[in-house]
Formats: C-alpha cells, structure tokens, sequence
C-alpha cells in the first residue's frame, strides 16, 4: 500500500508535513480539458490538493492530442474532462475529481465552492465570465492564454480582466511546449497560493520569444477593478 | 518624448513620439500600416503598468509605452 509520506516524500522536505497535509482541504475549478488543462491538471492534481473539478463539453480529436498531454489515440472520442478524470485518479487515487460535460455558464448555475479557479480556456467571453464569477464568489483565478510562441498569465485578485478588448478572437498555430510552459507557471502560481505561500497577484505576466529568438519575460501592474 | 515599444509579434522597432495623450497615441499607431491589424484588440501599459484607453492618460516626458498583442488559446 502507498502512504502519504511515501507519495509526498519531495513536498513535504520543501514545506514540511504539516502544509502538506492542509492542501487535502483545498479544492480548485480547471476551467478547460485542452492543451492548458492538461498540464494544470496533471501536476495539480498530484499535488495532494483533496479536489478538482474537470470542466469541458469537448471531446478528443486526434488533432489535439499533440500538445494536450493527457491524451493517448485510444481517448479519441472520449469526453476530455471524464479522460483527464480518469487519468488523474491513476495517478492519485484519493484526489476528488469531479467532471462537468458542459460549457462554464451551465457549471456556474450550479452550487459550487472552490479555493481558486483556473482559466484553461482558449476565448476572451470565457474569461472575462470567470473573471465576474471569481468577483461574486470572493475567490481569485489564475488566468492563462497561449498561441505560436507567447503568452500570458495572470493571478488575479483585485483586479478586473479589462486589459484586452473581449473579442471573438479564435486561436492560431501552437506546438506543446509552450502550452506547457505557460500552464506551468499557472501551475505554480495556483500552488503557492493553495499552499498558504506568497504569489504576486494582479501582475501580467507576458512571455515570448522576439524575433531574434531571445526569450522575454515582462511584467505588468494591473489596476484594481471597479 | 515618449518611447512606444511593440512587444511578441508585433515585431517592430521602438519609436519616440511627441505626444501628452493616449488619443494622440491611437492616432500615432494609425498611421503605421503594420498596425492596422492589432490597433484596437492589443493591450496598453505606460511605464510597466496596464492602462485602458478611457481613463484619459496624460503621457509625461521620458514615459515608455508598451503595445501588448492579444493572446487567445489556451
């Protein structure tokens, strides 16, 4: 039988048993089974964090399967969330993972309580909807968005989505690793915060390479929302 | 002057502009052709710091404005 202190053995050397254990009481809302939710949800919902709720009305085409690291060729067809779902459960088995084959307005009119929300979306209307959702229900969000080799993400706290105009925008080209890389930092930021660490909140984070192939990272101060 | 810089994609060289306003910078960047396609839908921060283009900015000499393209895929 696999223990706690066995599955956690890394974790606990960084913050100690006793953050540990507070994680199992954090639950949190992955908004989006895609490219981002794969990777937020794979290295979140490993962390000892006690529930996730898996959002998404899309099912796995063999075109996603590329850059949404949870899925193999044999999920094709399969609702993304109840795939993730299940791939979650074999990695940690007393994770609570609930799964939503619906898009977020519907998961919304639901009774929900969650810690924290996490964008995995790929439309400006989503986001700016999570962004009023996470206002009423007094909880952050941690936004992501990534397309060729760029993006961005976002704790947000105080701070209203208004930097962009909300568009009908529709992604372009992207490979894996970038998709990764920016659900990472999500990933990261989501954790520190779930953990009872300090994150900077309301910081636009922007990463690209430039023409010359330089990687960039810069950071911008949101203003406080209305 | 004011320092415009065009971050990601947008791919251009900085400028420097003699403007005091926001309006003045939107009729700036209307004049180069290689932003008519992200004039409108790309982000604005002055000096590190976001800003919307209703609140009426007074730019100040030695400002440096950042023009941020819009990402949408997740």
């Amino acid at each position: 039988m696999i223990t706690k202190e066995e599955y956690f053995k890394r974790q606990v050397l960084l913050w100690g048993k006793e953050t540990q254990e507070q994680l199992s009481s954090k639950s949190i809302a992955i908004i989006g089974c895609g490219g981002l939710g794969s990777t937020l949800a794979i290295s979140l919902g490993s962390s000892g964090i006690g529930s996730v709720y898996l959002v998404d009305f899309d099912t796995v085409s063999v075109h996603n399967i590329h850059r949404q690291i949870a899925y193999t060729i044999e999920d094709e067809g399969e609702y993304k969330c109840e795939a993730l779902g299940k791939l979650l459960k074999r990695r940690y088995a007393e994770l609570n993972v609930f799964t939503y084959k619906e898009k977020f307005e519907t998961f919304i009119a639901q009774e929900h309580k969650f810690d924290l929300i996490i964008d995995a979306t790929d439309r400006f209307p989503v986001r700016a909807s999570i962004d009023k959702y996470a206002k009423r229900q007094g909880i952050p969000w941690v936004h992501g968005s990534v397309e060729a080799f760029h993006g961005y993400v976002c704790f947000y706290d105080k701070a209203s989505f208004d930097s962009f105009e909300i568009t009908d925008q529709v992604p372009g080209g992207i490979t894996p690793p970038i998709v990764v890389f920016i659900a990472s930092l999500q990933a990261n930021l989501a954790l520190r915060y779930l953990a009872g660490l300090t994150v900077g909140k309301d910081e636009l984070h922007y990463l690209y390479f430039d023409e010359f192939g330089s990687f960039n990272h810069r950071k911008f101060l949101l203003r406080e929302g209305d | 002057m004011i320092k415009v810089e065009f971050l990601g994609p947008i791919g251009l060289n900085p400028i420097e502009l003699n403007i005091t306003t926001i309006d003045e910078l939107s009729e700036s960047l209307k004049q180069i052709s290689a932003m008519d396609q992200w004039i409108g839908i790309s982000a604005i921060a002055i000096n590190n710091k976001i800003v919307t283009q209703s609140e009426g900015y007074v730019l100040y000499d030695g400002d440096v404005v950042s023009i941020l393209p819009p990402v949408c895929g997740g």
